[in-house]
């Protein structure tokens, strides 16, 4: 259950960051934030940082590329040089994916560290 | 432990984001481009429209409104003239920033600063900065300044571009900008002048004057006359008046020297060099050209005039044009302009009408300097000994130390060439190129937007000087005109077809002058066009070389001069015609070589199909790609001998030189063991042909005539290809990379100006919008917009238009 309300809290926080802050890794310090407070351990405060932003990225990309008919990431597909369109919007989350995981990560390493001091 | 294991995670995060964050070796920065906030996803041009709705401006006086049409053309209503460019100014940032920058940019010669370490970057560079388009920039920026009003109205188009700028955030910043990793510089009247300097680089910057000097140092000036004939065919766009030139009587002197023979620097026949001739680089492909013509009255079913412009230009995307309408306090223009330059350059107001074909009169000379050492600090001029002067370039490189260039610049002009291989040796040479002069163009344009009558628009071409323009005109009056405008020196006769020596002297001090400059106004034919051919014929006293085209302006004259009630129907036929006159006038002299006793039934049906073709380039033909391939092979093969150092005569003189069987040595063909005539080339002509064409069987010309619309840095991702009818010398030019880059008809009908056209590219010039190419279809399809100048605010009010306003603080 702490690790659903991680990825929901990790995920809304970074859409608000999206939406009004101007710098995209500031996601990465929600999620440390989400982690400190919520991370259960190593392999649970990785994953529900990457599949949070994974899934938000991915969300938000369809989005775009819906109501763009589709007509920038066909053409941002052939410049990256990849195979098929879909992998535009797999490479775009996995890179949110991976500074989720890892801020997330740290998030929960910070709170085990304070632990041990106190 | 648990601390170290804390600190090397936050270490991996931090690296991470950094990562993604920079550039490495080159490629984009993967976090910056493909994050959904501000990376390439905010390009995505979604729902919402492109510009807030409303906005405050610090320079701005007014309240100006703006409204966008379905193609989100935009149509400008100032109350005053400053916030009429200002807007433009930040409308034309809004659509095509990136553009407008990266043409400037290239002017300056810094596009390795841009794009890398490459050496081509860099060789384009260097070249750029040889051929002094900064200079000449700076030169026509002091004199326009020196206008009150010039410098008011360039000030507050800077202004409004540097407001967008200024506005931009890493969200709206224009995709290549995060593709290429840099950001945009503030713009400025420098700039914008280096938009015309760009155009003059296309459009008036021919010169055969080294390739005509090596032909004669190797084979003669005998057979250069009679190889490179330059009275052909000709129809010139103003026809010598019943009363003869009008030239002032204190001119006759000039008129004069125009036939005095000039000194010429080429050397004995004897002096063949064996070297490897360098090749002249920078040069404009002759491809380029347009058409305009406009008939009166007397001709045209309505009883008043109809105008007509397509000027061809390099197809790119964005577009070289961007469509406008501004609607200032005692102005109401439409039509196209370049990003980057003030006003309307093609289009038309509430009066009066006008369009460009390009002028190739030869404007730039070269001369061979002479040093007095090899320090090049002193050169020769008229037996005195001058100081070089020496202008240091640094041409910065993106991840790699800065180059740098020096420039000597001569009385004459820079130094575009330094140990240059001729035919007689190795020189430096300096270019004096017409465009490098102070003049006011954009004042033209400004005078053009507002003027009533034949006489203010006549009044307001005096300030345009280069690139030479023939520019056609109609008015609601009735009135119609075409004017060969341009400034131009008075040459010796030849002067500037070959090599000049630095201590010549021929700097130009003469000028033809205004009045002299051809033209015509309500002409008893009823009609007056060009289309990129000879100015005059040689009853004009004054002499010029240059570069023309034959074909188009007699198909556009035949036609013209049948109509009788001409319509706007008729005009897009008009441009549309691909009637191949150089078919229609090469077959019968190339097919009765043809021995057709030994023919197997290939070769017999294209033979006849040949014989039998209408000469038309559409899209359906398969005759045209027949011929296409049988004249390409036959130029080929007959001017094998023309490398890197000389030019090969054009396609009419190639022509007479058949028709007349003139005997010269190139008919051979030096790769075979055999002497050729020319029937062998002929056949041999003919034979590849067919083989060519077996790989397109089953096509049309539409499927071998792809034409690109090739992104303006050339990502091919963001670049659209069609197909279509016509070719190079055909009114409707369409081939490749080249062809009609807008069409405008202009109907003049009872008081008012009513236009159609359309150009291939979209307003917009973000990759990641439907209106960035959406232009392309309805072009390939001969479809025209009508062209709105509607002034009443309350018509776009009540419309499907999208409104946004602009409020000063």
């Amino acid at each position: 259950m702490k690790t659903f309300t991680s990825i929901i809290l990790i995920a809304g926080l970074a859409l608000l960051v999206h939406l009004y802050l101007p710098f995209w890794w500031l996601i990465a310090i929600t999620s440390v934030l989400v982690s400190y407070i919520l991370g259960e351990n190593t392999w649970k405060s990785f994953l529900s940082g990457f599949v949070a932003i994974f899934i938000l990225w991915l969300v938000l990309t369809g989005f775009i590329a819906f109501q763009n008919e589709f007509i920038l990431s066909t053409r941002m597909t052939e410049v990256i040089k990849l195979p098929h369109s879909s992998l535009l919007f797999l490479l775009t989350a996995l890179i949110g994916g991976l500074v989720g995981g890892f801020s997330s990560l740290t998030g929960y390493y910070l709170k085990t560290m304070k632990s041990i001091i106190l | 432990m648990k601390k170290l294991r804390f600190l090397i995670l936050l270490f991996i995060t931090i690296a991470l984001i950094i990562a993604l964050n920079i550039s490495i070796k080159g490629l984009p920065a993967f976090g910056l481009l493909l994050n959904p906030t501000t990376g390439f996803w905010a390009n995505a041009e979604i729902e919402k429209f492109y510009l807030p709705k409303e906005a405050v401006l610090d320079k701005l006086k007014e309240k100006t409104e703006v409204y966008f049409d379905e193609n989100r053309i935009p149509h400008i209503f100032a109350e005053n003239e400053h916030d009429l460019y200002f807007i433009q100014g930040y409308i034309v940032a809004s659509l095509r920033l990136w553009q407008m920058e990266f043409q400037v940019i290239a002017a300056q010669g810094r596009i390795s600063e841009i794009l890398g370490n490459q050496e081509k970057y860099i060789n384009f560079d260097k070249s750029q900065r040889r051929l002094g388009l900064v200079y000449g920039a700076k030169n026509k920026l002091k004199a326009l300044e020196e206008d009150k009003l010039a410098k008011d109205l360039l000030g507050a188009y800077k202004d409004g571009v540097n407001a967008f700028i200024e506005n931009l955030d890493d969200k709206n910043l224009p995709l290549e900008y995060k593709l290429m990793g840099y950001k945009p510089e503030p713009w400025t009247n420098e700039k914008t002048m280096l938009v015309i300097m760009n155009m003059s680089k296309i459009l008036a910057n021919m010169g055969d004057d080294i390739e005509n000097t090596n032909f004669v140092a190797q084979y003669g000036k005998d057979l250069f006359d009679k190889m490179y004939k330059t009275d052909l065919k000709i129809e010139p766009v103003i026809p010598t008046p019943n009363k003869g030139w009008a030239i002032e009587k204190e001119d006759s002197m000039q008129k004069e020297i125009s036939s005095q023979k000039p000194p010429i620097a080429i050397g004995a026949k004897s002096q063949k060099s064996k070297a490897k001739l360098s090749k002249t680089k920078n040069k404009p492909t002759y491809h380029i050209g347009s058409n305009n013509w406009a008939v009166s009255g007397t001709k045209t079913k309505s009883g008043f005039p109809l105008l007509s412009n397509d000027p061809h230009l390099g197809f790119s995307l964005p577009s070289v044009w961007i469509e406008m309408h501004l609607v200032g306090p005692q102005s109401n223009a439409y039509g196209v302009t370049f990003p980057g330059a003030p006003g309307i350059t093609i289009g038309f107001n509430e009066k009066i009408g006008w369009g460009m074909t390009n002028s190739g009169r030869d404007v730039k000379d070269f001369y061979t300097v002479e040093y007095k050492d090899a320090t090049k600090e002193l050169y020769h001029y008229q037996n005195q000994w001058l100081k070089s002067e020496f202008v240091y370039e640094e041409i910065k490189i993106k991840g790699a130390e800065s180059v740098f260039d020096t420039v000597i610049y001569t009385k004459y002009g820079p130094v575009a060439y330094t140990d240059f291989q001729t035919q007689n040796g190795k020189y430096d040479i300096a270019i004096q190129w017409m465009p490098h002069r102070a003049s006011k163009e954009y004042l033209m344009f400004y005078m053009l937007n507002k003027a009533q009558n034949f006489e203010e628009y006549k009044e307001a071409t005096r300030y345009f000087e280069s690139p030479a323009q023939n520019m056609v005109f109609a008015c609601v009056d009735g009135d119609i005109a075409l004017r060969n405008q341009g400034k131009f020196p008075v040459q010796k006769y030849e002067q500037g077809k070959f090599l000049q020596t630095s201590n010549e002297g021929n700097v130009w001090e003469d000028f033809i002058p205004f009045e002299a400059n051809p033209m015509q106004h309500n002409p008893k034919r009823g009609y007056v066009s060009s289309a990129n051919q000879e100015s005059t014929d040689a009853s004009y006293p004054y002499y010029y070389t240059g570069w023309f085209e034959h074909y188009r302006n007699r198909v556009i004259n035949n036609e013209l001069e049948k109509m009788t009630q001409a319509t706007v129907q008729d005009f897009k036929d008009l441009q549309m015609n691909n009637f191949n006159l150089i078919a229609f006038e090469a077959l019968p002299l190339l097919l009765p070589y043809i021995d057709n006793t030994k023919m197997d039934f290939a070769h017999q049906d294209i033979f006849n199909a040949l014989s039998k073709w209408d000469c038309y380039n559409n899209k359906d033909s398969k005759e045209a790609i027949y011929f296409e391939f049988f004249f390409n092979n036959y130029k080929t093969l007959l001017w094998d001998e023309f490398g890197d150092g000389m030019v090969a005569p054009n396609t009419v003189q190639t022509l007479e030189l058949l028709k007349d069987s003139i005997a010269h040595p190139f008919i051979d063909n030096k790769t075979t063991n055999v002497v050729e005539t020319q029937k062998d080339i002929i056949n041999k002509a003919f034979n590849m042909a067919i083989n060519e064409s077996k790989e397109y069987e089953n096509k049309t010309w539409g499927d071998y005539n792809e034409v690109t619309f090739a992104h303006v840095a050339k990502i091919d991702a963001f670049s659209r290809k069609v197909h279509a009818g016509g070719n190079n010398h055909i009114v409707n030019a369409t081939r490749g990379t080249f062809g009609p880059s807008w069409r405008m008809i202009l109907d003049f009908d009872k008081g008012e100006v009513n236009g159609i056209g359309v150009y291939p590219g979209g307003e917009s010039g973000n990759p990641g919008s439907k209106y960035y190419d959406n232009f392309v279809d309805d072009w390939a399809n001969e479809k025209y917009h009508r062209l709105e100048n509607n002034k009443d605010k309350e018509f776009y009010k009540k419309g499907n238009y999208t409104r946004v306003v602009f409020l000063g603080k």
